[in-house]
């Protein structure tokens, strides 16, 4: 890298901003996908706007790719450093600007995370409705680069609801005021335009939140069942009996176990083939009235055992353990790969045995905890990425789901993003012109293609060969 | 222009601010309007897209060869219950549209003044939201996906047909209240949402502005969420309507807490209060000889923004959603509309005027993206509509 440019990025952003020492640089090789590692150039973490602004024409005089990173925990490969680039990390840029109580929305910026956002306002009796399971540690801004979900998604939406005002910088330095406080701003819709976008638009830096207040009452119900094909068939029912809890989740048997077996065990019982945990908010009397719908269905469809937490001590055990199952499947074997596609939700049944046939006929360990009300399926497969045959297999049985949910009707991402991980699968959704489209739209905002280049989008020409996005030897850098 | 003579047939249109009238076309195949386009961009005209021309005011002064409209392609595509969307071309009716999805217990959000009038497709593409974003946010938040028409001919798609979805760019949130300047919308997905199974609306008459917009954030404070409150003037007063739905058990606590709230309010309930919810809602200012501002603020600043309306255009006819900071209204013909727009544009509001020259306005910050966005999706220049 331009020792002058170093010079220059350091005046910027000082020491602290600045990664250079290889050990370190080590820590930003990957994000949550660890299947392709490329240890960066350069690491840079400005503190504000003004900085990151100054940083970003100092990296377009040098014409050099960014890479936008929060925090990190993205799962699809959106923040793998590229070759020759510079990682733009936010989370240091972690001030809650501004919090308007009777205009229900916070302004802060890109690097507060998740959880802390709820946390600053909570005192008004207003939260920020999407909850990632990462949202102890992910950030804003990486929310609005993968549109981030979270169970209460269910009800309340995806980031893109949430989200009314950015500030962004692009790659040709300039700072863009995105929407604002209110709704429906002049123009054309840029913020719904940015949102989601895998940081290759810009980088945004500050972001304007829609706030929604505390309900009366919640209600978390667990509800047991002996297979996960009547887990599913539940919440079929429910959705087409158009009830509307604010989570419906599924987690299977194997799940339950390495949650219990964890230090988040959440008193899940053993007996059951699968759970339903559901969350109902709202008025108080409707809220129980929705409980009784909801527990009639379970039943029906094979409950063997409804619970309800006693108290809020006991529903946050409950959340704890179902966000923290990711984490838990590392008793299984050391690593994971978490798929992440969308299916219609009249078809999770069908689509849940198939998951299991493609990893069953691969030998693979599957487990399933995932967002069933949103027709959002996480099957999660354990591996050992030092084994090169289980690797492949793994790499094999995720394509295979893609196509699957494709061909059922959903997509392949519900909450991700697509990443390095999936953007050769993309040709199973969009026609080269769809993705000509987005390709203009993004040219718009980035014409030499610098921000986070190779993700998100096949590589072109090679279509017909379908490139293959990940390395053959295990642990090895991306090809 | 011959061969798309032959194609036009007698239907002629006329936009606002623009006298002489306008060749339409609304083609009854996707086939038809392909070959139309490509007829159109080979002889360098300006196309506008259209829907059933219900609310061009947006569009004024568009200097267009040529409307098109959607509303001969129409009909629902998909739609199962259990998956909770719809489909439906861009020519399909909004009240047909809602017909349709309630045999499944569905209902459509936005919930548009007179839908009778309006198609989805012209919905959309005006990024109208009703006053029930106020429950459910803007319309853009509910549009999952959509195929559309470019100006080189390509049928393109985006996003989907499920209510979670991150693979691609999300193309259709730039499409959507694009106002026919990027692309022809042909289908479009929406989110639903369950029909309530009871409803009630409480109307209240207030003597001042101030004392309308005091109850109305009191009224509507948690736990009560109203699914639309709107403001309206009439003679000397100014009249609340607050509907609530849903479940009959939430119905009957949030009428409990709004009697107690604020008691003497006229009540009605099921088919009466959703005639009265349709009445209220139906009482936007139609478009016509007069302009319209639509204005969106915060809801804390509704009424200054209302009074600075009124201080202008003292006899303006206009349906608010303070809650949601969302105001509609037709400005005196007296009025200095430059004037009025860049005192609301002061006060943080951001307006857009409909059936005038918006002379005046200051070019947005983002205007120079906006125009490379326009380049990049219309490289023909081909639609003259604008958002």
């Amino acid at each position: 890298m331009d020792p002058a440019l170093l010079r220059e990025l350091k005046k910027t952003v000082g020491p602290q901003g600045m990664t250079t020492d290889r050990t370190r640089r080590q820590a930003y090789e990957c994000d949550g996908l660890a299947l392709v590692r490329r240890v960066p150039d350069l690491v840079i973490a400005p503190l504000d706007t003004l900085q990151a602004k100054e940083c970003m024409l100092l990296l377009k005089d040098a014409g050099l790719p960014v890479i936008p990173r929060g925090a990190g925990t993205g799962l699809a490969g959106g923040a793998t450093p590229h070759e020759g680039g510079v990682v733009f990390k936010t989370s240091r840029m972690r001030r809650v600007l501004e919090v308007s109580e009777r205009d229900r929305f916070a302004r802060v910026e890109a690097g507060v995370v998740n959880i802390d956002l709820t946390r600053s306002c909570s005192h008004h009796g207003l939260r920020y409705a999407p909850d990632p399971s990462s949202q102890h540690a992910c950030t804003i801004g990486g929310n609005v680069a993968n549109n981030s979900g979270g169970p209460h998604c269910f009800r309340y939406g995806a980031t893109t609801r949430s989200i009314l005002g950015l500030t962004v910088i692009t790659a040709e330095g300039e700072v863009l005021e995105l929407g604002g406080p209110e709704q429906d701003p002049e123009g054309f819709d840029l913020v719904g335009c940015f949102v989601g976008s895998e940081g290759m638009l810009g980088v945004a830096t500050e972001v304007t939140c829609r706030l929604i207040p505390e309900p009366e009452t919640t209600e978390t119900l667990l509800a047991l069942f002996p297979t996960l094909d009547g887990a599913c068939e539940a919440v079929t029912e429910l959705i087409a009996e158009n009830l509307e809890p604010s989570a419906i989740e599924i987690l299977d048997r194997l799940t339950i176990e390495a949650v219990e077996a964890s230090v988040l065990a959440a008193g899940y019982p053993d007996e059951a083939g699968a759970v339903l945990l559901i969350d109902v908010d709202g008025l108080t009397e409707e809220v129980r009235a929705t409980v009784q719908d909801v527990e009639e269905i379970a039943r029906a469809n094979g409950a063997f055992e409804l619970r309800t937490a006693t108290d809020a001590k006991e529903r946050d055990r409950l959340w704890a353990g179902r966000k923290g199952a990711f984490g838990a499947m590392g008793r299984i074997a050391p690593d994971l790969y978490v798929a992440d596609v969308v299916v219609p939700r009249t078809k999770l049944k069908e689509i849940v045995l198939a998951t299991t046939e493609i990893c069953g006929s691969r030998g693979l360990k599957l487990s399933n905890v995932f967002h069933a009300g949103d027709g959002n399926l996480h099957p999660n497969i354990s591996y050992d990425r030092r084994d090169a045959d289980e690797v492949a297999r793994v790499l094999e049985a995720g394509s295979e789901i893609m196509k699957v949910c494709v061909d059922a009707g959903g997509s392949l991402s519900g909450e991700h993003g697509i990443g390095l991980e999936k953007r050769d699968e993309m040709h199973r959704v969009f026609t080269e012109a769809d993705l000509d489209a987005m390709l203009r739209m993004r040219a718009a905002w980035d014409p030499d293609e610098r921000m986070n280049p190779g993700k998100a989008f096949p590589v072109r020409g090679c279509m017909e060969i379908k490139t293959k996005p990940f390395p053959k030897t295990p642990g090895g850098e991306e090809s | 222009m011959s061969g798309l003579a032959a194609q036009l047939g007698p239907l002629r249109g006329s936009l606002p601010g623009v006298e002489a009238e306008i060749p339409m076309a609304a083609p009854e195949t996707e086939e038809a309007l392909i070959e139309l386009i490509a007829e159109a961009r080979g002889g360098g005209l300006k196309v506008l897209p259209v829907g059933n021309c219900s609310r061009l005011g947006g569009v004024y002064g568009a200097q267009a060869d040529l409307l098109v409209s959607t509303r001969a392609l129409n009909g629902v595509v998909a739609y199962e219950p259990g998956d909770g969307t719809v489909t439906a071309l861009a020519g399909t009716k909004m009240n047909e549209l809602a017909e349709a999805i309630a045999a499944g217990g569905h209902r459509l959000t936005p919930d548009i003044p007179r839908p009778h009038a309006a198609t989805l497709g012209g919905v959309i593409g005006d990024g109208w939201s009703g006053g029930d974003r106020l429950r459910f946010g803007p319309a853009c938040h509910h549009v999952l996906g959509m195929r559309v028409l470019s100006s080189d001919g390509e049928v393109t798609k985006t996003g989907g047909r499920l209510v979670k979805n991150v693979t691609g760019f999300d193309l259709h949130r730039l499409y959507t209240g694009s106002g026919g300047g990027l692309c022809i919308i042909l289908e479009a997905s929406l989110r639903l949402f369950a029909a309530p199974s009871s409803r009630a609306c409480a109307t209240y008459d207030y003597e001042s502005l101030e004392a309308a917009i005091d109850a109305c954030e009191h009224l509507a404070l948690p736990p009560i969420e109203p699914t639309a409150v709107t403001l309206s003037p009439s003679n000397d007063s100014w009249t609340l309507t607050v509907t609530i739905d849903g479940r009959a058990e939430r119905v009957t606590r949030e009428r409990a807490l709004l009697e107690e709230r604020a008691p003497g309010a006229a009540w009605t309930l099921g088919e009466e209060a959703l005639a009265v919810h349709v009445a209220a809602r139906d009482s936007t200012p139609l478009e016509g000889e007069s302009p319209i501002l639509r204005i969106n603020t915060r809801p804390t600043r509704a009424q200054s923004v209302i009074e600075a309306l009124q201080s202008h255009s003292p006899k303006s006819d206009l349906l608010a959603h303070p809650l949601a900071g969302a105001i509609e209204a037709r400005v005196d013909s007296g009025a200095e509309l430059a004037a009025l727009a860049s005192d609301l544009r002061g006060l943080g509001a951001s307006v857009r005027v409909r059936g005038a020259a918006d002379e005046g306005a200051h070019p947005r910050a983002t205007l120079a993206l906006e125009e490379r966005l326009k380049a990049a999706i219309d490289p023909h220049d081909l639609f003259c509509g604008r958002p």
